[in-house]
This record gives structure tokens, sequence and C-alpha cells, in this order.
């Protein structure tokens, strides 16, 4: 009888407790780690090169889910509280996720999501991997070199966390030669290169833009008025220079360039409002950023 | 009338193989595992934000690539060791037929239904891919074309055909299929790593033990079939240029390697011991 209770009874209620247990302990503890956002999956932290030989021909659906394996720990915590849901701040381990993204890009470099998870938040605080980025992004850039956004992302990079206006207009400048690109990736990196005092600099980058835009395509105008307003500060700022060679100093107005008869005429300002002359002698096609330098 | 005797009898035996092979269980199972997954794709493929398109090229490609690898080594090596274990083997060879015929017919009919389900799985996958363009147009990369999917697919079989061949090289000669499974399995990794080796070898100064190794890898990637050739998923689904000159010369490259290993397979297969 007692034989018979313990095989029928108390020995599957011992496996059956034995595996609740079990299951429960092990979830308790996977959630954990997830919730730690630790280290990547041994395999991830494997070299470039031994990642592509173990994923074979199958490399574009495992960075398929490496970046959803991304999204997944980058993504708001949330656990259940009675009957609602709360939301828990993580810590992320940001080192082990540039190993994931690095990993991610190695199986297929071009995958816009990949790239532009990594801008969403590698270069943001707390993460504050802004070169790390810039690495990331060329590699992306190389790749899909049909897209002018991995370059207008390095640009702004470059100009927000960097503060670095001659590489910003230099990235903008190349965004700005990809096929199909739109105008105001032109438009804003000739301000940041005049910002700087590059005029040839923005020139050129109208230049390039305008040598393969359709005349009847959205923004050309734009371009074309950017154009002759440079046109127009290229002449000036030569003139100036003309000029500090000459009395030593630069001049106090674009007058000035009048009287010791450098230029006949100041070129109109196709923005219908005045060019202006920096203290230090610098020409801008507005008075935004021009007074302060 | 010697030759088309000759024809006749690989016809015939690729046939009996393309029928035998298609009742089995297996294949249906593999079938239906291949629809359900290219119905998974539109599932999968909304998971992500970007570049749409290319997530549903790319799964597409890869469910014809991992059902194709399902039958190769599954019901390519159930069929031939069938023979073998059933006897079915002597009583073809009891007749006028020869081992490299009866190997022949056996490859041509195993390579038929490659091209069936590779066939049913390009149409599922296209189907699927369909919908997802015209859902999620602006995700699709600006160069997409159809012809280089098609083309892109048709690579595919043909690397399916290559590995076809080789499991018949080592089923000709181990003992055992599971051996010969496995053998199979080694040469597919080595195909498809093949060229990274080589690009390893070459490009880095601090390749391990291969380091200066370049005329021995370089001996590799003419005995191995160089697999990563017929990868073609990531050019199509970004739209890549896929010239046709290329096309052609892979359509070469898997028909002239698929016959010499045959070749040498007939005769390994003379050799071996059969009872």
């Amino acid at each position: 009888m007692f034989r018979i209770t313990i095989q029928k009874f108390i020995f599957p209620a011992l496996l059956l407790a034995v595996f609740i247990i079990s299951n429960q302990s092990l979830q308790s503890l996977s959630i954990k780690r997830q919730r730690l956002s630790q280290n990547p999956h041994g395999i991830w932290s494997l070299p470039p090169r031994a990642l592509e030989a173990v994923a074979g021909e199958f490399k574009g659906i495992v960075s398929d889910y490496l970046t959803l394996e991304i999204g997944a720990r980058l993504g708001t915590y949330v656990i259940r509280d009675g009957n609602s849901f709360k939301s828990l701040s993580t810590d992320h381990d940001w080192k082990n996720i540039l190993v994931l993204f690095k990993a991610s890009q190695t199986m297929d470099p071009a995958f816009f999501q990949t790239f532009q998870l990594a801008e969403g938040f590698l270069p943001w605080p707390p993460a504050n991997l802004v070169y790390e980025t810039q690495q990331f992004l060329q590699i992306t850039a190389d790749h899909r070199f049909w897209d002018w956004q991995p370059y207008r992302s390095m640009a702004f990079n470059c100009y927000f966390f960097l503060k670095n206006n001659e590489k910003a207009s230099y990235y903008f400048l190349k965004a700005s030669k990809v096929k199909n690109a739109p105008s105001f990736l032109a438009i804003v990196g000739t301000r940041l290169a005049l910002k700087k005092g590059d005029i040839d600099l923005a020139l050129e980058m109208v230049n390039s833009m305008l040598s393969n835009f359709p005349e009847d395509g959205f923004g050309y105008q734009d371009l074309v008025t950017r154009r002759i307003a440079l046109d127009g500060a290229k002449v000036l700022q030569d003139a100036i220079n003309e000029y500090k060679s000459r009395q030593g100093v630069p001049p106090g107005k674009f007058e000035d360039l009048l009287t010791v008869g450098i230029l006949d005429k100041i070129p109109e300002n196709p923005y219908h409002t005045d060019y202006c002359l920096s203290k230090s002698g610098r020409v801008f096609i507005d008075k935004l950023n021009c007074d302060s330098q | 009338m010697k030759n088309y005797i000759y024809l006749s009898h690989i016809r015939l035996l690729a046939c009996f193989t393309f029928l035998e092979t298609i009742r089995h269980r297996a294949l249906w199972a593999i079938i239906v595992l291949a629809v359900i997954l290219g119905a998974t794709n539109i599932f999968f493929t909304t998971l992500f934000t970007w570049d749409l398109g290319k997530v549903t090229i790319e799964f597409g490609l890869s469910c014809i690539a991992i059902t194709g690898l399902l039958i190769v080594y599954f019901l390519g090596f159930k069929v031939l060791s069938d023979d073998l274990e059933n006897g079915r083997l002597f009583m073809v060879l009891s007749r006028p037929i020869t081992i490299g015929q009866y190997l022949l017919g056996k490859y041509l009919g195993l390579c038929y239904i490659l091209f069936i389900s590779s066939f049913i799985l390009t149409l599922a996958a296209s189907t699927s891919m369909a919908f997802t363009i015209t859902s999620f147009g602006p995700f699709v990369p600006p160069e997409f074309s159809w012809t280089t999917f098609l083309m892109a697919a048709v690579c595919q079989f043909l690397q399916l055909v290559v590995l076809m061949s080789i499991c018949i090289f080592w089923f000709s000669f181990c003992t055992s299929s599971f051996v010969a499974l496995l053998f199979s399995f080694g040469s597919y990794l080595v195909g498809q790593n093949l060229e990274l080796l080589r690009r390893v070898v070459t490009q880095n100064a601090y390749a391990g033990i291969l380091t200066g190794q370049e005329k021995f890898v370089t001996a590799l990637t003419w005995i191995f079939p160089n697999l990563s050739f017929f990868d073609k998923k990531y050019v199509a689904s970004y739209g890549l240029p896929f010239p046709f000159s290329e096309f052609l010369l892979l359509i070469l490259y898997a028909f002239a390697y698929s016959l010499l290993i045959m070749l040498i397979a007939t005769q390994l297969y003379k050799r071996k011991e059969l009872a």
C-alpha cells in the first residue's frame, strides 16, 4: 500500500516540485541577466572574420536577428505590477552593446536599421561613444554608397557632439555628392563651411550638388540662389584679403573697398539682406553668427 | 543508337529516383516547413522599421537555402542509402546498366527534386516579398530588381546542385552513410568559407598557422567548391549590380564542377565493397 502511494503520488509530486522550482529559478535568473543587459552571448565577442565563418551564407539573417536583439536590449524594460505594468530603468553595458552592434555590422555592413539604432543610442549620453559611432558610420557609408544618410549622421555628430564645423561641412559635402541627395544638405553644409570661414568649400559643395541636380527638381532654385550668394561672398572675401595685404588691417565696412578702388560695386545679396563683415575680416551671407566673430 | 540507349537508361533512373523521392513523407514535411517559413517572412519583416525590402528578400532566399540543404542532407542521403540497404542496387546493376549511369541517373533525379522544391520556394518567397514590397514601398532598395532576385534564386539552386554532387562523391567510397553525411556537411562549411579563408591568408600578416600558406589555400580553392560564389543574397537584397556574364560563369562553374565530381565518384563507386 505504502509502495503504491509512493509510486503513484509522492514520486510524481516530487518530480513536479523539482520541475517547478528549477524552471522558476532558471526563469528568474534569465530575467535578472536580461535586466542587467550584461555580456552579450560569447559567440558575438568572436573576431569579425570568425563570426563570418560561423554564419556562413546566412550572414544577412544573423545580422537581422542581432539587430532585433540589440533593439530588445535597448528598449524599455517593463514588469507586471498587479494588474498594470511599470517600466524600470535599466543599466546598459555600452561596451558590450557596441560589440553586438559591430557583430551585426560585420554580418551586414549596409543594414540601415543597425546604423539608425547605433546613431540613435551610441553617441548620446549615457553611452557617449561618439568616436566609435563615427567609425561605425564610416563603414556603413562605404557600403551604402547609394545613400546620403550615413554621411548626414556623421556630419551631425561632428557638429553637435564634437563641435567641429569643418569636419561637419566636409561630411555634408560627401552626403550632398550622393546621387539623389536632397538640396538642404548643401545649404546646411555651406552654412557650416561659412561659419568656419571656408567659402571655397561652401562653393564646391553647392556646385557639386548643382552639377547633377535636375533643373526642375525640388530645391534647385534654392541651390542657385545659394550659389549666387556665395559667389558674392567670395568676391568680397578676396577683396578684403587684398585690402588687408595693402593696408595691414581689415576694412571696417564694405564701402572701404570701393574707396580704395579694389571693387567697383558691392555684389547684390540674393537673400535681400546685406552681406555681413565680421570684426576679424570674414564675410558672411547674413548677420547670423557674423557679429560675434 | 548506343548513345540513345545510354541516355535513356539515365533518364529512366532519374525518373524513378524522382518518383521515389516524391513519395517520401519527409519531402512533403520539408515543403510544408518551407511554405510556413515563407508565410513567416511577412511577420518577421514587419518586426523591423527600416530596410524592410532587404529583410524580406534576404529571408526569402535564406528559406530557399535552408530547405534545399535539408533536402540534400536528409532526403538525398536517404534515397542513396536505401538503395544499398534494401538491395535494390543489385537489382539495377544486374541489368545492362553501368555504375556511371546509375549514379548519374540518381543525381539527375535528385536535382529534379531540388529544382521543383526550389521553384515552389521561390514562388512562396516571391508572394510574401511582393506583399511586403507593395505595402512598404519606401523601404525597398532603390535599385531592387526582380530579375536580380530570380538570378540569385537560380544561384541558390546551383549551389544545391553542386552540394548534391559532393554528397554522391562522399557516398561513393564511405562505408557508412552517416560518415558520408558528416564529410558532406564539412565540405559545405569549407566551401562556404573558402573565400573568407583566402582573404584572411592573403590580406593578413598574422593568420596563425596559415601565415604564408597562400599556395596551400589556393590549392584548396581548386579542390573544394567555392560555394560563397553562389551566395547572392546581399546583392539581391540591396539591388546591387549582378552582371549577366558573372551569372553565366556561375552556371558553367556549377555544371563543370558537378560533372567532374560525378566522374570521380563513378570511379570510386566501382571500387566500393557493395556486398
